[in-house]
């Protein structure tokens, strides 16, 4: 008989063991789905561990992998915060849309300045539309009592539509494009690449330096020690003399803050306007709540997380160009990752002990 | 117009009837205390196999095949390979939401993460097993349609015919697994169990009840519910066709539903019914109003996602109901105490 | 006569603890018997032998004169015992008639119904099948419990402090019910701190003390205070302790009634250490919690710190005005048992001065601070960073005490300083608060160890049904008039 006994010590066996098993059930069930999926197994996966080596310019798809990962790590950091206090913000596909169409209507409403300066402007309206956006389900959920994790997600549909409206709507641009889209913002307000012809851009560095912030808001400030204590004794959060409220709205706000300077960045960065959802959002915002469960909540696991999964990704794009194995191989190792991680995760929390158990020896009352 | 509103009706029956079946499972599940937010994969990956199923079941049955397009001597899908695919989206379904309870009910990961991860697998498998599925390519392949329950001719009838004799055989169904689970839960002693499960699950064992087999139980139940809601999008709702990501969000409607409902299996038909004409108004009225305004149009169309968020706060105001029909330890991982 | 249950020489002990030491305890048909003694006396251990929850070192278990063994809680339900516990099973969202069900195992159909009805008729048990669990009061749903024992036929019942959480009326309700079940022929034990209720409803007593047996008597013909004497012990005469050099009130309670506890006027003067005594579950919980200022007081003026009204404050203003506090609970409340020693010293100290700067923690000096107080009170731990979960009790309980004591609070308001820490541990506590009140600040300990509470204490009041007594100076009282004042019900105390 396998029993559970709850650890006594942390050590550093009890982080990195579960870790370590997590990711060799991933590379082995990762193979194994590439074997289903591919002609040549062995080679494909070799391309896909190795892909920046292969490809023309490796910078390039470095590059990739950067871009891909900053957008993921902002927001997967900035839900994990709510996520630790039992706060459950699933809308940050919502409070991303939200923070590129107030990022855009800055522009507009500024009379589409064509300077640099106004940049930081977009980006901080970009920061106020997810923080706003993200707000409503705060306030639902501290006045009225209402599950913030169903609210916050019907209106990703709702932010959804949103730009549609406007891409449809009052900043409708060239009808003669293929889709639902507005006119470009000025070239002078595109986030630069830092090293020519790749997608590490500058945005890449804004991400990282917000990271940076939200790392020590979480280690180092009362409001990060206290979504701990939440996460771990709601009972000793009291005791501390944390409200409970303001774990709410503070989750909130900066998880709909990085949504939202996501959502800038990639505006500025990506795509230049604003297109209908369909075709301008692509998911990220629910990536990011995988990789935030990947990285165990923590900043470094996160950012680890996804960088590792920015890479398998692109590599899945370059492997389907290269020799037809659909990219969603990705998807499938991303889950894999999950789910190990997911399952392994209580075994920093147990022992496995085999054998009967010992009635008399049970714990007194 | 009495026409258009049989037609908005009979709209709202094919768009309610997935919803319906998701949400009567998954109310169940979350009966038991489990909250599985992967209804909207299990309903891909349901969708697809039933989808895959009818396709098999259909070509061993082809009198002449050009390419991936099949040709039999009725084309059409007779009612037990309809069966017969249904049975397989279920039973798919149920092997999803089965690794989703093993996670959680053995492995004691957070409900939440392993119902997102769960929604991730559903979309990255199907679209992966639908492009090439032993070298068959779905989303080219074409079924015939499923036929409605009764005779043809019958739909002709005025009023009856479009809303009861055209309908294809999971709307009837879904009404009898709503009222399966109402009695179930209310009128039979497994079901009584399971909302103790969901209500207080120490206590549930301290009284000697296996709190994760019934669990598990439930969360199958709940992930064949959500295969048969896909099976139907795919298959039944307009003509069997499969394209990538055909849910659209229909399953976490299914959840909004629930707490719409107040886990009330009535108040989810009700719900269920609302949606369905919301969403089957939306076009036309676009059409009827074709000089509506911009703002307007979009409005109906966030509609469906609108009136979950408006009705929650609502209920939500009254903690009576909310404690009498949710379940206490919704989402939370059973460990036993020693 | 025979017995219908004879434990005999029942021997239980956990790491640390012997619960119990060769314990004789026998029940006959048709008798009341009660079960006495303090917390941690032994009593649950014994109960859980009983329902099959733990299988005792060594003793027989005799039922209807046959040597048997009790290996499970169905088991036990299957031999005939029946069960009502302090802590009802129940599940609140649910009806009352959907709450036996699940205790019987079966489905709630007519003739389940008709049962519940004819049962709780039967026995005065008034009961609506229909009503939802959490709209009833804790009376009712005591009744659920009992109802629910009775209807699997046992022939003994235990029930565990039935009244704790009765009101007079509905005490006297349930009294009538198990002199009928009595009369019937079932045989009854009675867990109770109650010595009134006790003398009045039992026909025999069996006092535990320390895990022994210390007496087996007719409590009818004993005085409560006699009773009280045994279940105590005798004490050594309390020093003469009392008010000397007592400085201005800093900490004072005024007309504080709520729904869980009523509080009509208590105050801590520097220098002065008041004991609050009474029983688990008379309010010492919401009492603590009102004085953290984890709950809210309805008014501002009730609770008074320093001269300022303060009932209106939440934790951490009260810690600016110079309060510090202690809750029961040490794992979950006052340290978060997956957070290492340095983690857990920030717990109390979010507003302390140095140990943030800039908005940002300086952990640096956390760590200083962590280190000071494992040193200054004698932490026994394998390093500031290992888990707090991982320290035994005492060791904890001197971190928690000491965490709050370097601060040198004005006022210091502890709840159960000493429990379950081991005898070094508590010695070295109570030294460090008696030198604390020394040094000129107000301490309120809320203790359910009557020892801790002479040993520390200048002046005594008693919490009793949530209602807090009139306080008077230590030597006033004794172990009888305490134990009196503890046990009676809410009129008996009021006469005392």
């Amino acid at each position: 008989m396998i029993r559970l006994i709850p650890r006594t010590q942390f050590g550093f066996w009890a982080t990195a063991f579960p870790l370590i098993l997590a990711l060799s059930i991933t590379v082995v069930v990762g193979f194994l789905v590439m074997v289903a999926m591919s002609e040549q197994p062995l080679s494909d996966t070799w391309t896909l561990l190795t892909f920046p080596w292969q490809a023309r310019t490796a910078s390039v798809q470095w590059g990739f992998v950067l871009q891909k990962s900053s957008y993921l790590a902002i927001m997967a950091v900035g839900l994990s915060i709510g996520y630790r206090a039992n706060v459950w913000n699933i809308g940050a596909e919502g409070q991303f849309a939200f923070g590129s169409i107030l990022a855009f209507g800055a522009y507009v409403l500024f009379g589409m300045p064509d300077t640099v300066w106004f940049l930081p402007v977009m980006l901080l309206f970009g920061v106020l539309g997810g923080v706003a956006w993200a707000l409503i389900p705060a306030a639902l959920r501290v006045w009225a009592n209402t599950n913030e994790l169903l609210t916050s997600l019907m209106l990703v549909y709702v932010a959804a539509n949103v730009l549609n409206y406007v891409t449809t709507g009052p900043w409708k641009g060239d009808p003669k494009a293929g889709q639902a889209e507005s006119d470009p913002i000025h070239e002078s307000l595109r986030i630069a690449s830092i090293i020519e012809r790749t997608d590490f851009h500058w945005g890449v560095i804004i991400s990282a330096g917000a990271i940076l912030v939200l790392a020590c808001v979480v280690l180092f400030t009362s409001f990060g020690y206290s979504v701990r204590v939440a996460q771990d004794a709601p009972r000793a959060q009291k005791f501390a003399g944390f409200s409970p409220q303001m774990t709410v709205w503070m989750s909130f706000v900066l998880s709909g803050a990085t949504a939202g300077l996501a959502g800038a960045i990639f505006l500025s960065a990506e795509t230049g306007k604003l297109i209908q959802s369909e075709n301008y959002l692509n998911g990220l915002g629910f990536t990011a709540i995988v990789i935030a469960f990947l990285g165990r909540l923590h900043p470094i696991g996160i950012v680890a997380a996804a960088l590792l999964i920015s890479y398998v990704n692109v590599g899945a794009t370059y492997v389907q160009s290269a020799s037809q194995v659909d990219d969603s191989v990705a998807e499938l190792v991303q889950v894999t990752a999950l789910f190990a991680v997911l399952g392994t995760a209580f075994l920093s929390r147990y022992r496995v002990v085999f054998g009967r158990p010992d009635l008399s020896t049970e714990g007194a009352a | 117009m009495s026409d258009l509103v049989i037609q908005i009706l009979a709209a709202s029956m094919l768009l309610a009837t997935p919803l319906l079946l998701a949400a009567i499972g998954e109310l169940v599940v979350e009966k038991s205390g489990v909250i599985n937010l992967g209804v909207e994969g299990m309903m891909l990956i349901g969708g697809l196999a039933g989808f895959i199923a009818l396709y098999q079941l259909q070509t061993s049955t082809c009198t002449m095949l050009i390419g991936d397009v099949c040709f039999t001597a009725e084309n059409s899908v007779n009612q037990f390979q309809y069966i017969g695919s249904l049975v397989v989206a279920a039973l798919v379904g149920a092997m999803a939401a089965a690794l989703f309870g093993f996670l959680t009910q053995y492995f004691r990961a957070n409900h939440i993460a392993a119902g997102l991860g769960l929604t991730v697998l559903g979309a990255g498998l199907s679209n992966s097993l639908g492009g090439n599925f032993f070298g068959v390519d779905y989303t080219a392949a074409i079924v015939a349609s499923v036929p409605p329950l009764f005779p043809e001719n019958w739909s002709e009838v005025p009023v009856l015919g479009p809303l009861l004799f055209s309908q294809n055989l999971l709307v009837p169904f879904s009404f009898l697994m709503l009222v399966a689970v109402w009695f179930f839960l209310n009128r039979t002693r497994a079901g009584l169990v399971v909302r103790a499960v969901g209500e207080n699950h120490h206590s549930a064992y301290a009284l000697g009840y296996p709190v994760i087999l019934v669990r598990m139980m439930t969360i199958m139940f709940g992930g064949a519910m959500a295969g048969l809601a896909g099976a139907f999008i795919v298959i039944a709702q307009i003509a069997p066709k499969w394209t990538e990501g055909i849910t659209v969000g229909k399953g976490w409607l299914a959840l909004a539903l629930i707490l719409f409902a107040t886990w009330r299996p009535g108040r989810v038909l009700l719900g269920a019914y609302l949606f369905g004409i919301v969403l089957a108004l939306e076009p036309r009225l676009k059409a009827i109003f074709s000089n509506m305004s911009l703002e307007i149009s979009y409005f109906l169309t966030a509609l469906p996602y609108i009136v979950p968020v408006v009705v929650l706060v609502l209920i939500s105001r009254n903690p009576v109901m909310i404690r009498r029909n949710a379940p206490a330890s919704l989402g939370q991982s059973f460990e036993p105490r020693s | 006569m025979t017995n219908l249950l004879s434990l005999e020489r029942i021997t239980k002990a956990y790491p640390g603890v012997l619960a119990n030491d060769a314990v004789d305890f026998a029940v006959e048909r048709g008798e009341i018997h009660a079960l006495l003694g303090e917390n941690g006396a032994g009593k649950s251990t014994l109960m859980k032998v009983l329902s099959g929850l733990t299988k005792p070192d060594s003793g027989q278990i005799v039922w209807k004169g046959d040597e048997i063994a009790i290996t499970s809680p169905q088991a036990s339900k299957a031999l005939g015992i029946g069960m009502v516990h302090q802590h009802f099973a129940l599940f609140d969202g649910m009806s009352v008639g959907e709450n036996i069900a699940l205790g019987l195992g079966s489905q709630l159909d007519a003739t389940q119904r008709d049962r519940i009805i004819e049962m709780s008729e039967k026995y005065g048990l008034p009961l609506d099948p229909d009503a939802l669990v959490f709209t009833l009061s804790a009376g009712e749903k005591q009744r659920i419990e009992i109802v629910r024992a009775l209807l699997g036929e046992p022939e003994l019942l235990i029930l565990d402090e039935p009244t704790s959480v009765l009101t007079p009326q509905e005490a006297d309700a349930l009294f009538a019910t198990l002199r009928l079940l009595k009369e019937e022929g079932r045989g009854l034990v009675f867990i109770s701190h109650k010595l009134n209720e006790v003398r009045a409803l039992c026909e025999r007593a069996t006092i535990l003390r320390g895990g022994k047996v210390v007496a087996t008597c007719v409590p009818a013909g004993k005085t409560a205070e006699e009773i009280a004497e045994m279940m105590i012990g005798t004490r050594p005469v309390p020093a003469a302790k009392g008010a000397q050099n007592l400085g201005e009130t800093t900490l004072s309670v005024r007309d504080l009634v709520t729904s869980d506890i009523s509080i009509p006027h208590l105050a801590v003067r520097q220098g002065e250490i008041v004991g609050v005594a009474g029983v688990a579950g008379n309010g010492q919980e919401a009492l603590y919690a009102y004085l953290a200022g984890e709950e809210l007081a309805p008014s501002a003026s009730a609770v008074r710190l320093n001269g300022v009204d303060a009932g209106r404050f939440g934790p951490s203003e009260r810690r600016a005005l110079g309060a510090a506090f202690v809750p029961e609970e040490r794992l979950g409340h006052a340290a978060v048992p997956d957070f290492s020693l340095i983690d857990n010293t920030l717990l109390s100290n979010l507003g302390t001065d140095g140990f943030q700067k800039r908005g940002l923690i300086n952990w640096r000096v956390v760590r200083e601070h962590a280190v000071e107080v494992c040193d200054g009170y004698d932490v026994r731990h394998a390093g500031v960073t290992g888990r707090a979960g991982s320290l035994s009790g005492g060791n904890l309980q001197k971190f928690i005490v000491g965490r709050e004591l370097i601060k040198h609070p004005e006022v210091l308001i502890v709840n159960q300083p000493t429990w379950g820490v081991d005898m070094g541990s508590a010695t070295n506590i109570r030294d460090q608060l008696k030198a604390l009140a020394e040094s000129g600040s107000a301490v309120l300990v809320i203790s359910q160890d009557l020892d801790e509470l002479f040993d520390l204490a200048d002046t005594l009041c008693v919490l009793n049904h949530g209602h807090l007594s009139e306080s008077r100076e230590t030597r006033e009282w004794t172990a009888e008039t305490l134990g009196v004042a503890m046990t009676g019900n809410a009129q008996g105390q009021a006469a005392a």
